[in-house]
């Protein structure tokens, strides 16, 4: 072991002259460097922490609105980390990567679907069907929501709440609101909705653990959502979405009563249809995104639907690329009602997807 | 000068270090910087993914059909050969008025009534999957078309023998 050691130390020293002989450092380097260090520290530091307290005295007084003392609220966030970590990967799911155009996605959907339908999922899909049969029969009765989409939803979501993410909401909050610009007014509003949550919930705000976006429980609903659409499905008297029996009612509640667009969740309605599209009306169609148009309109644009059933619907062309050739759908509302829970035409196919299977695994058994 | 030498050396480490801590923070503080004066053009180019457009209209949708009723089929029990629909069948219509979707868990056979539910079983592997008859089989070569998907999740290669019971009505 010693042998080792000192073997590597000389090996390093070693390699250390040959570099040094080869390309030596300009001499002066080190005082340059220095100074540089001690100028940019002398500037940037004060004026970055400065911003910071000030975006954070800021919000504290807004929170005066809702009758909270800043006081609280400052000690509250002061006792709150900035995680870094959670800016590094914000930053790379918010930048489109390379060769992405806007209406097609980097990844295609062949590959995108191998994290969600798998094995494992389905069959803990079907488990947790079997385990919570009587709630996600109420659901489906008392919201229309099939009980395979919701488990869709929280299979997508957290495995079954397997993975509920294991951030403190208030770091990641803090760190979004006050080190993200890019996405700050959004993430204070977060964050202002989690102090009102953990009041009304009677919460620890250093307690709750999620998401590193600041999402919670087995639905991973963020705070806003959380205060507006989390039922007590199981009547105890708690609204709790890290609770199996309240999640699936409060995925089922969310989709049926989303208001923002959108007609709701619609009972016994198809959540998409496969169709043919004229090739050259692709690119137009894929550009109206989730700007939903009529079917008729659609049509008229080069939709090919080989039904007149859905004519007076509203809808959205769906392209997924997958092993074996581009296919197309039209996304009816049911789809649309899944893209609000996550904004990607991808997230819901594989929730759909997700749910055909463990229906079938389930019907199979 | 081996002292100096390891000294000057420990000197350049140093330097090297605090170079890349100045380094990092010149790149934090041009990251902050730009993003502050990011354009309205720019921020266009990407939407926020949690503030999607809205639809100006609320959707018409058409009034729930009653719920279909899945016949009894569970007489009905053969075996032989399946056949897979071709992919450019996706999007045209089956003989239910249903249409073929490559991810659908349909199937066609040639005597069972529209709605009525099967279970195939690829008897190699055990795989066994529900489907929906949407169709009707023309073709007596196979007992049964399926869908992609269906073949997929049965891991069937051409010329496989499938086992066909019926499920009762539901």
């Amino acid at each position: 072991m010693v042998m080792m050691i000192l073997n590597l130390m000389i090996l390093n020293r070693f390699w250390k002259s040959v570099r040094f002989t080869f390309f030596p450092p300009p001499k002066s380097n080190f005082m340059i460097q220095l100074k540089n260090f001690i100028f940019i520290i002398f500037f940037t530091l004060p004026t970055l922490l400065a911003a910071k307290t000030d975006d954070i005295e800021l919000f504290a007084q807004e929170m005066t609105q809702h009758g909270f003392d800043p006081n609280y609220v400052v000690s509250v966030l002061k006792q709150a980390k900035v995680k870094k970590n959670i800016i590094t990967v914000m930053n790379r799911a918010g930048v489109p990567s390379k060769g992405s155009s806007g209406k097609r996605p980097s990844t295609p959907w062949y590959k995108y679907q191998r994290n969600f339908l798998t094995e494992q999922r389905i069959k803990q899909g079907a488990a947790f069907w079997r385990e919570h049969a009587a709630a996600l029969q109420r659901a489906e009765q008392e919201y229309g929501v099939p009980a395979e989409i919701i488990l869709g939803i929280i299979g997508v979501e957290t495995s079954y709440g397997r993975n509920m993410g294991s951030f403190r909401i208030i770091d990641a909050l803090m760190t979004l609101a006050f080190n993200y610009p890019r996405r700050a007014e959004y993430f204070r509003n977060e964050l202002k909705e989690f102090f009102i949550l953990v009041r009304e919930q009677n919460l620890n705000p250093l307690e709750p653990l999620g998401s590193y976006a600041g999402a919670m429980g087995f639905g991973q609903f963020m705070p806003s959502s959380y205060r507006e659409y989390v039922v007590d499905f199981n009547h105890d008297g708690h609204r709790n979405i890290w609770n199996a029996e309240d999640a699936i009612g409060s995925v089922a509640n969310y989709l049926k009563n989303y208001n923002k667009g959108g007609a709701g969740w619609q009972r016994d309605q198809p959540v998409l249809q496969a169709t043919l599209v004229r090739p050259e009306a692709v690119d137009g169609l894929l550009d109206l995104r989730f700007d939903m148009k009529s079917i008729t309109e659609l049509k008229n644009s080069g939709l090919q639907l080989a039904t007149d059933r859905y004519d007076h619907d509203l809808g959205m062309l769906v392209e997924m690329e997958t092993e074996v050739g581009t296919f197309y759908w039209v996304g009816l509302n049911n789809f649309y009602m899944i893209t609000r829970y996550n904004n990607s035409t991808r997230y819901a196919m594989a929730v759909y997807q997700l749910a055909q299977r463990i229906k079938n695994r389930y019907e199979t058994q | 000068m081996q002292w100096r030498c390891i000294n000057w050396r420990n000197g350049l480490k140093i330097a090297m270090k605090l170079n890349k801590l100045a380094l990092t923070l010149l790149l934090l503080l041009t990251a902050c910087s730009v993003q502050k004066t990011e354009t309205p053009a720019q921020k266009m180019e990407t939407p926020p993914p949690e503030q999607p457009t809205v639809p100006t209209e609320l959707p018409q949708v058409t009034p729930p059909p009653p719920r279909k009723m899945t016949p009894d089929a569970s007489h009905y029990s053969t075996q032989g050969l399946a056949s897979v629909y071709p992919k450019q069948s996706h999007g045209s219509s089956m003989a239910s008025g249903e249409i073929y979707d490559i991810y659908g868990m349909t199937a066609a056979v040639a005597d069972l009534p529209f709605n009525a539910r099967v279970e195939v079983t690829n008897p190699l592997n055990g795989n066994k999957v529900v489907l929906s008859v949407q169709d009707r089989l023309t073709t007596r070569e196979a007992v049964i078309q399926l869908s992609y998907i269906a073949a997929e999740l049965l891991e069937l290669r051409p010329g496989m023998q499938v086992t066909v019971h019926g499920l009762p009505a539901r």
